[in-house]
């Protein structure tokens, strides 16, 4: 059975290709996917032991909860402190500041790249500590002196012995390029990071961070037991300081590449998975297809002897070559894929640091379970369905395999439509942690699809009819003839468009929630921000980017302006309630002049520094009414008891905690705003007030100010073009469900070929057939868009309505993009019947006509 | 063997159709085969003509090079005046479409299409008009009236086949063609569909060429030609079938 599943395998070699072609993209994407992030953290994991370098030990605050980022810097007194100890041979005081530092390049521009962030550094003088190695001059002394390391420099063209503006915390300062450096290694060890070194006075002027160090790193003494000299520093250091050994350090680092890989493979997967289904389907219907093209082939079997289990065997065996063969081309594929990816990601600016290709024996189990699991699931339901063919159907000349009855195909159909849904529910509007929401959410996807495609049938005649009416009112008798092709075999024409419906309902997804964050926004702006100006950095996809105060100050300074507000923020940086949330810190007195949050109770201008501003929601849950206190756990460490000044109700730029300034500057670091909002002092023409803040912004090339129209557009074009990512990626679906109609249509017609001669000898012309072939895909093409919408809007509704109301107050649906996706649809499937409606134009009309 | 002239001159340009030293060679060298052998022949308009012969003797080629479907490796063949081997395909086609008619043994209708679309198919994708005196007297004769909207899949094989004939003479066309019409049928709706046939021809004035290997199906026919290895060896002029089978059986004498 084995040896003739084969050979009747190669005697249609076309349709072999075709099937392990979609299997092959399904299988790369997904041993791509976990190549690329396998590969991203074992490099991350060599790189996070590098650049330790030589420190043993390192002194720093302690702090229980909230990112690395945010650990508040330590005094300088301990470096002296840890010094005199015994077994300590080096110590020095480190500095890394990851916002408010930008150099401006000699044309003006300001240094960029997208994702890695620019950190400012301190030389350090003890050898055994110090991590850069001069490539360039020398290292900078004295506040007029920076280096850079030695990639940014080469990228951004930075000639040393030149001097540049290079913005910073305490405001913008010019300075000379002395030298170029190489991180950690001469490899430059940065991960893409540019590093801007000051020497360590300068430094900590600069960085605003005066008497204190981010970090102090200690290299303990040849001989010494390093647990015995950790002991003695942790005994002498003060409360609110720890020290660590190398190994926490190491582990910290990987843990935070660790997270970037693990979102980074878990978005491509998601993707791959996406590829997957799509295939499935269309393996599926091909097998169908094919199956119903042999009937006549393994009836002549069946009467030769065979048993049905055998004839099944035969078709499974066939599934399993074929699921064999294109696992073992996906994984190259995929690797290839990977690679390609890591090219592509570079060419876009995100530079992804050099490593080998870690390929994991749970890459390959991933792969097979996938290119043979989904080839076999595919063909079961088809091969099973062969047990039917009787012997005698080997003579007879109509044998048609029976579908599932109407009655059976709606009670089965919907309900599996209807768990898919529950599961989607369930998803969306229960309490489930990330995985397995995630988990869920897909697999109801899935199941929904499952579900529609078995429903799809009991509708698809009239549906494709109906949208076949004004090709066959237009077309002519070959427009006819394509809606009747269309309509003939229901549940071929559902399969073939199930395909594109996936992809095109996940489109329209995205679209549906995109356009209602878009419209939220858009709304949000006009009626609930007064302000008529707004600063920001211009890395809008660094969270922690910030700009001096000295700007906001200027800005207060204008005459032509009426007031500034300055909004800082920072994730996971305070507990309330024991659990662990964002904070926003800004003014109070004029608070409500610029932005409106819709104030429910309590008296915003009237508050005080020690009050907060809650959000309706966790007041709610905390049971909190205005004048009520509140304690706030810092991530240094320190708690205030807070009173609850206003509560409000929409939280879409206020976030969901609000504190004012002086708190702020009390309990964090990062002394940059993040986040500015100027009023002209003129209300109905702004245009004083536009040229002084145009003036003063000039100076800071790495900020952007806006008008609140161009506010406007910018974040309207931030949700764009992550929709634009997210949906360039799903075509990979489409394209797959082009081959699907391809593929379907090219065994329809080889199917026809008698009746397509037949149509030929009566005088259709060949362009006459064109048009049928193609407009019958087109048909099926819009069928499946249709479908495909109808689920995305519902998808979409249900997406939107269970995100928070500070993302989606109301549901938009984006009806032109939906009326382009299934214009584009039926593009689509005009473009994949462009071959087969050649090959069928071009048949020789008597070999087609006894063809049998 | 013996040849007999035809009784018009295969060169008259008044004949329906008529082939012209027409030969038609398959294959090369050891392979070859001589399906058609410097053939002439002509059909007279407004007569039902059959063309007989052993299996492999090249009657279905000789209607295919007739009809446009196929070409000649020599010679010529012509529709009314119209030489068809300079013709390029797409002219071809519209010949096909608006001169000839075909009824083949099976397969002849589009499973999708009713039976009044069927019969009109060619006049649709010519997107002319149906004449509706002249199809209403078609669908008459072939008494397909109250069966216009159904499907081939709902009509009898004899239905089918009527359905066909219809089809063949809906377009008024110059000249039909039939490759045995009645192969697939049984001998009683086999004599229907001929008597439907012969009455198209005398009534209706349509030019019939069919081709069977039947001698019953033949006395139909106004004439017969006979067709050996690739060349017209006998003709006859109103056959009866005992006739017929009388000819044949002294076939490779
Ligand atoms: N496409 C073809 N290729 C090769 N030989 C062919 C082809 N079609 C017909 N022949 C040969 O030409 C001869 C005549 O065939 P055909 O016209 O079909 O005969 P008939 O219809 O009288 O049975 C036969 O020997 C047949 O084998
Ligand atoms: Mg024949």
């Amino acid at each position: 059975m084995f040896k003739l599943a084969v050979k009747s395998l190669l005697a249609r070699k076309l349709r072999l290709l075709l099937m392990v072609f979609a299997i092959v993209i399904g299988v790369s994407f997904v041993v791509g996917s976990f190549v690329i992030s396998d590969s991203l953290r074992s490099t991350f994991n060599s790189l996070a032991t590098n650049i330790e370098g030589t420190t043993d030990l390192t002194v720093r605050t302690s702090q229980d909860f909230g990112d690395n980022a945010l650990r508040p810097p330590i005094d300088q007194s301990n470096v002296d402190l840890v010094k005199k100890l015994d077994g300590v041979q080096a110590v020095e005081g480190t500095l890394n500041v990851f916002s408010g530092i930008t150099p401006i390049k000699a044309n003006g521009d300001p240094v960029k790249r997208n994702g890695p962030p620019i950190i400012g550094i301190n030389t350090v003088t003890s050898p055994e500590l110090n991590q850069l190695i001069p490539v360039d001059g020398r290292p900078p002394s004295g506040e007029g002196e920076f280096a850079l390391d030695v990639d940014a420099a080469k990228d951004f063209e930075f000639v040393v012995g030149d001097t540049y503006t290079v913005l910073l915390p305490a405001g913008s300062k010019q300075v000379k390029l002395v030298g170029t450096f190489a991180f950690n290694s001469a490899a430059n060890d940065t991960t893409g990071a540019v590093l801007v070194a000051f020497d360590t006075p300068a430094a900590q002027k600069f960085f605003s961070l005066e008497g204190r160090f981010s970090e102090i790193a200690i290299s303990v003494a040849k001989g010494a037991d390093l647990a015995e000299v950790q002991a003695r520093i942790a005994e002498k250091l003060p409360a609110g300081a720890e020290v660590v050994d190398r190994s926490v350090k190491i582990q910290e680092t990987q843990d935070d590449f660790d997270e970037i890989a693990t979102i980074f493979g878990s978005i491509l997967l998601a993707f791959a998975m996406v590829t997957v289904v799509v295939s499935a389907f269309l393996i599926n219907n091909t097998f169908r297809i094919i199956i119903g093209q042999r009937i006549r082939e393994l009836a002549l079997l069946r009467a030769l002897g065979a048993t049905g289990r055998q004839v099944t065997i035969s078709v499974i065996g066939e599934a399993l070559v074929i699921g064999v063969v294109a696992t073992f081309i996906g994984l190259f594929a995929g690797i290839g894929l990977a690679v390609l990816l890591k090219v592509l990601f570079s060419a876009l600016g995100f530079s992804l640091p050099d490593g080998p290709l870690e390929i994991l024996p749970r890459t390959i189990i991933a792969a097979t379970l996938v290119g043979v699991g989904v080839t076999i699931v595919s063909a079961l339901l088809p091969a099973l369905k062969v047990r039917q063919i009787p012997p005698i159907a080997a003579l007879g000349d109509d044998f048609q395999l029976q579908g599932t009855g109407l009655r059976r195909r709606i009670i089965v159909g919907g309900a599996v439509t209807g768990i898919g849904a529950v599961l989607l529910g369930l998803g969306l509007f229960g309490s489930l942690d990330t995985t397995a929401l995630l988990l869920t959410l897909a697999l109801g996807a899935l199941t929904m699809f499952v579900g529609i495609n078995l429903l799809s049938p009991v509708f698809a005649v009239p549906v494709a009819r109906g949208l076949g009416w004004p090709i066959a009112r237009f077309r002519g008798v070959a427009g006819q003839l394509a809606r009747d092709n269309s309509a003939r075999n229901p549940r071929r024409t559902s399969s073939t468009a199930a395909a594109l419906m996936i992809g095109v309902a996940l489109i329209s997804m995205v679209a549906v929630v995109g356009a209602s964050i878009k419209d939220t926004f858009t709304g949000l702006l006009d009626n609930s921000v007064e302000a008529d100006f707004f600063v920001r950095p211009d890395n809008a996809a660094d969270p922690t980017a910030g700009f001096s105060p000295d700007l906001t100050a200027a800005l207060r300074a204008r005459p032509e302006i009426e007031s500034v507000e300055a909004f800082r923020f920072a994730q996971q940086s305070v507990r309330v309630g024991g659990k662990t949330k964002d904070l926003q810190g800004t003014d109070f007195k004029n608070l409500l002049q610029h932005l409106n949050p819709d104030i429910i109770s309590g008296d915003v201008p009237a508050a005080g520094p020690n009050d907060v501003l809650v959000h309706k929601d966790p007041a709610k849950d905390l049971g909190l009414q205005v004048g009520d206190s509140i304690d706030m756990l810092f991530i240094d460490g320190k708690t205030e008891t807070l009173r609850v000044a206003a509560i409000y109700d929409d939280a879409s730029i206020l976030g969901n905690w609000v504190v004012s300034l002086d708190l702020w500057d009390r309990h964090f670091t990062a002394t940059v705003d993040q986040f500015v909002t100027v009023r002209s002092l003129d209300r109905t023409d702004p245009t004083a007030a536009a040229k002084a803040v145009e003036v003063e912004t000039a100076v800071y090339a790495s900020v952007k100010a806006e008008n609140k129209a161009e506010f406007k557009k910018t974040q309207q074009r931030r949700v764009d073009s992550f929709l634009a990512v997210v949906q360039g990626m799903l075509i990979l679906a489409l394209l797959i469900a082009l081959l699907g109609i391809y593929n379907t249509l090219r065994l329809s017609i080889y199917e026809r070929t008698r009746e397509l001669g037949l149509l030929r000898a009566v005088g259709m012309t060949r362009a006459q057939m064109r048009v049928m072939i193609r407009w019958e895909a087109a048909i099926v093409a819009v069928f499946g868009a249709v479908l495909g919408v109808v689920l995305g809007v519902l998808f979409g509704v249900a997406a939107a309505s269970a995100l928070p109301s500070s993302f989606i107050k109301s549901i938009t649906l984006p009806l032109g993009s939906l009326v382009i996706y299934v214009l584009v649809a039926a593009v689509f499937g005009l473009l994949a019947a462009i071959f087969p409606a050649r090959r069928a134009a071009r048949l020789n009309v008597l070999d087609a006509i006894s063809h049998n | 063997m013996t040849s007999i002239p035809p009784p018009q001159s295969p060169t008259d340009t008044r004949l329906a159709a008529r082939a012209v030293s027409a030969t038609k060679i398959y294959g090369r060298g050891d392979t070859e085969v001589r399906a058609l052998d410097d053939v002439t022949v002509g059909f007279e308009p407004g007569r039902f003509a059959a063309i007989m012969g052993p299996s492999g003797s090249g009657k279905s080629t000789l209607m295919h090079c007739l009809a446009g479907l196929d070409t000649l490796t020599s010679g010529e063949v012509f529709i009314g005046d119209i030489a068809l081997s300079p013709l390029p395909e797409k002219a071809l086609t519209l010949l096909r479409r608006d001169k000839v008619g075909f009824i083949f043994q099976a397969f002849n209708l589009v499973p999708t299409l009713n039976a009044l679309e069927n019969i009109t198919l060619p006049l649709a994708l010519a997107k002319r008009d149906a004449d509706d005196a002249w199809l209403d007297e078609v669908v008459t004769t072939v008494g397909l009236k109250d069966r216009l909207t159904h499907r081939p899949n709902e009509l009898s094989g004899g239905q089918q086949q009527r359905v066909a004939v219809a089809r063949a003479l809906a377009s008024r066309p110059d000249i039909v063609f039939a490759d045995e019409p009645t192969g697939n049928l049984d001998s009683r709706t086999g004599a229907e569909i001929l008597s439907f046939m012969k009455h198209a021809v005398r009534e209706l004035g349509q030019t019939i060429v069919m081709v069977t290997h039947d001698p019953v199906a033949a006395s139909y026919a106004d004439r017969v030609v006979f067709l050996a290895d690739g060349k017209i060896v006998d003709e006859m002029q109103d056959p009866t079938a005992d006739a017929v089978l009388d000819r044949l059986k002294h076939f490779g004498d």
